[in-house]
């Protein structure tokens, strides 16, 4: 009997629903497959299909001895670790900063940035890499061209994104006077950075918004195809949202309700496709609690709409210590963090905490955990390279052959000498593949 | 008020009844009766009446909407062989009937995932157009994901 092929329609429509994993696998299953599964099209449908129906979280730790740990877990109620996804983090440890910066995460793909950050704004960027876990590739980006070029008088504020009309990620970056900016910042200047044309190019920033000062550690969120960030005036005393269209390429402001206009330490955040900000007073670093402590979060109806701006709970607390919130979920629940590093969960209706991770021992108080959505996608697939592979190094060890293990041996000598470690071990794997 | 029914005739020409408000869940049938009022027998020359008497059932299903979900989960779930999924998403692609084609298509995809290459080609009847080499290079590229 002949076989009978299926239409083409039903077999994209089943790949959509597999992990990237298998995607990757089934690339030499067919030519045609190959050009499906590489295509803009079903990279899209696969990034919407297969997430709709595995919805997660990733969270990255910062564990001083092994280094940074991101786990996988599930959207459901008791935010359950996703045993069966393992991403190994595959970059060496950071020259400058304690562990990566993670600038932004959108379709599945997380922009990280070794900084500087000990010092507040007084702050410089080493390295900028996107990562896309899923499918192990790996993006390293030039440096901002302003910034290059002055380096030492300027510190950079990141934005990650995703531009929709173009199929295009982009990194925005924004050049401040590091000098004067604990006073007054000068105008800044903006570029971004295209994946697909591989450059730095210069963008308008406007010079009419009223909070356009940002540090480096402040709230930022990709939403609705921009990157949002809290931003201050030059004196502190008035914040708002700014944000930057990842297809206009245009800066604008939305303005915050009165209530927290004043306020520092806000977090952004979302609640489905509703901008939210998160303020709680725990985060005072002044020592002051008088107001005890408290959460409210408070959600933009209507995206751009300042006078959506509608309280989602606000929670007092006497003299319990709350934590500090590092996002909410769509089901409204805030996930936190104590000081004792414990991750937990706050629902508002049920009232209670549930404890989602216990880390046990305090290592440092400056917190590196950070929570986003964890997506499977095939994003950066064609452009960007492998990461290091370390199961790949392991074998080969195993391998008689001298002059590989004195190859390799050198190569690790170089890293830890603190020569461009990714380079290298990107030479290496290169190596790896041709004996 | 007796209700309006429709015949449906399957491939090897066994015939269906089904009430006309139940089968215009079908994109393709609802179309069918705005055009020609579908008084006489739909023809459906590339369903099987085995697929067809599934596709009739799911369409009968008197469940509420907010269980709708997990009624087809289970649906589809109970006819846990690839052969007969495919059958049935190829039916309610025809038909276009989406909810029921997208669990079918997810209860495949989560069948066949760990599948070898070969496996997968067998599954979904793919003719292999690789030479050894080919397949080679596109595995190097990705080797920790075999």
């Amino acid at each position: 009997m002949a076989v009978q092929h299926l239409p083409d329609e039903l077999i994209l429509q089943i790949l959509s629903f597999l992990p990237a994993k298998s995607l990757l696998r089934w690339r030499s299953v067919s030519k045609s497959w190959l050009n499906v599964i590489n295509s803009t099209e079903f990279k899209a449908m696969h990034l919407h299909n297969f997430n709709q129906l595995n919805p997660r979280y990733f969270v990255r730790r910062m564990d001083y001895y092994v280094g940074e740990e991101y786990n996988v877990h599930f959207d459901d109620e008791a935010f359950g670790l996703d045993i069966d996804t393992d991403i190994e983090f595959p970059f060496d440890r950071c020259r400058v900063n304690i562990c990566y910066r993670i600038i932004g995460c959108c379709n599945g793909v997380v922009c990280l940035c070794d900084d500087d950050d000990l010092n507040g704004a007084d702050f410089s960027v080493d390295m900028i890499i996107l990562w896309n876990p899923s499918i192990r590739r790996k993006l390293t980006l030039p440096l901002p061209m302003f910034y290059s070029v002055d380096f030492e008088n300027s510190y950079v504020v990141l934005g990650f994104g995703y531009d929709k009309a173009s199929d295009d990620y982009k990194v925005v970056s924004l050049t401040y006077d590091q000098f004067s900016s604990n006073i007054r910042p000068k105008a800044s200047v903006a570029e971004v950075y295209s994946v697909k044309t591989g450059i730095w190019r210069e963008v308008m920033f406007p010079n009419n918004l009223t909070c356009f000062y940002i540090q480096s550690d402040w709230s930022r969120i990709f939403s609705n195809g921009s990157v949002h960030w809290i931003a201050s005036n030059p004196n502190w005393s008035h914040y708002s949202i700014m944000t930057f269209d990842m297809n206009t390429e245009l800066f604008e402001e939305i303005q915050l309700p009165k209530f927290l206009a004043e306020k520092h330490f806000l977090r952004i955040s979302v609640v489905g496709e509703s901008l939210a900000v998160i303020r709680s007073s725990c985060l005072n670093f002044d020592g002051l609690r008088s107001e005890g402590s408290t959460y409210t979060v408070m959600v933009m109806k209507e995206y751009k709409n300042p006078a959506s701006w509608t309280t989602l709970y606000h929670v007092h607390y006497k003299d319990v210590e709350v934590g500090k919130p590092l996002r909410l979920r769509n089901n409204r629940d805030m996930i936190v963090e104590l000081d004792n590093r414990d991750i937990i969960m706050f629902n508002h209706d049920e009232g209670f905490y549930v404890y989602v991770l216990h880390d046990g021992e305090e290592e440092d108080s400056d917190h590196r955990t950070y929570v986003d959505v964890h997506q499977e996608s095939l994003a950066l697939l064609d452009v960007g390279d492998s990461v290091p592979n370390k199961e790949a190094m392991e074998a080969l060890m195993v391998i008689e052959n001298q002059d590989v293990l004195i190859g390799i041996h050198f190569l690790y000598d170089d890293t830890a000498e603190g020569v461009a470690p990714l380079s290298i071990v990107d030479f290496s794997i290169t190596y790896l593949f041709y004996i | 008020m007796s209700k309006k029914t429709l015949t449906l005739m399957s491939k090897d020409k066994q015939l269906f009844n089904i009430e006309e408000h139940l089968a215009v869940q079908s994109v393709t049938i609802r179309n069918m009766v705005k055009e020609d009022g579908a008084s006489s027998v739909i023809p459906l020359p590339r369903v099987d009446s085995e697929t067809l008497a599934l596709v009739i059932e799911y369409l009968n299903r008197q469940q509420a909407p907010e269980e709708d979900e997990d009624y087809v989960k289970k649906f589809v779930d109970e006819r846990g062989e690839i052969p007969t999924l495919l059958e049935l998403a190829q039916a309610a692609l025809d038909l276009d009937i989406k909810k029921l084609m997208d669990a079918a298509c997810m209860k495949v995809a989560d069948l066949i995932k760990d599948f070898t290459l070969e496996e997968v080609r067998e599954a979904l009847r793919i003719e292999n157009d690789r030479t050894p080499e080919e397949e080679k290079a596109i595995r190097d590229e990705f080797q920790w994901a075999f």
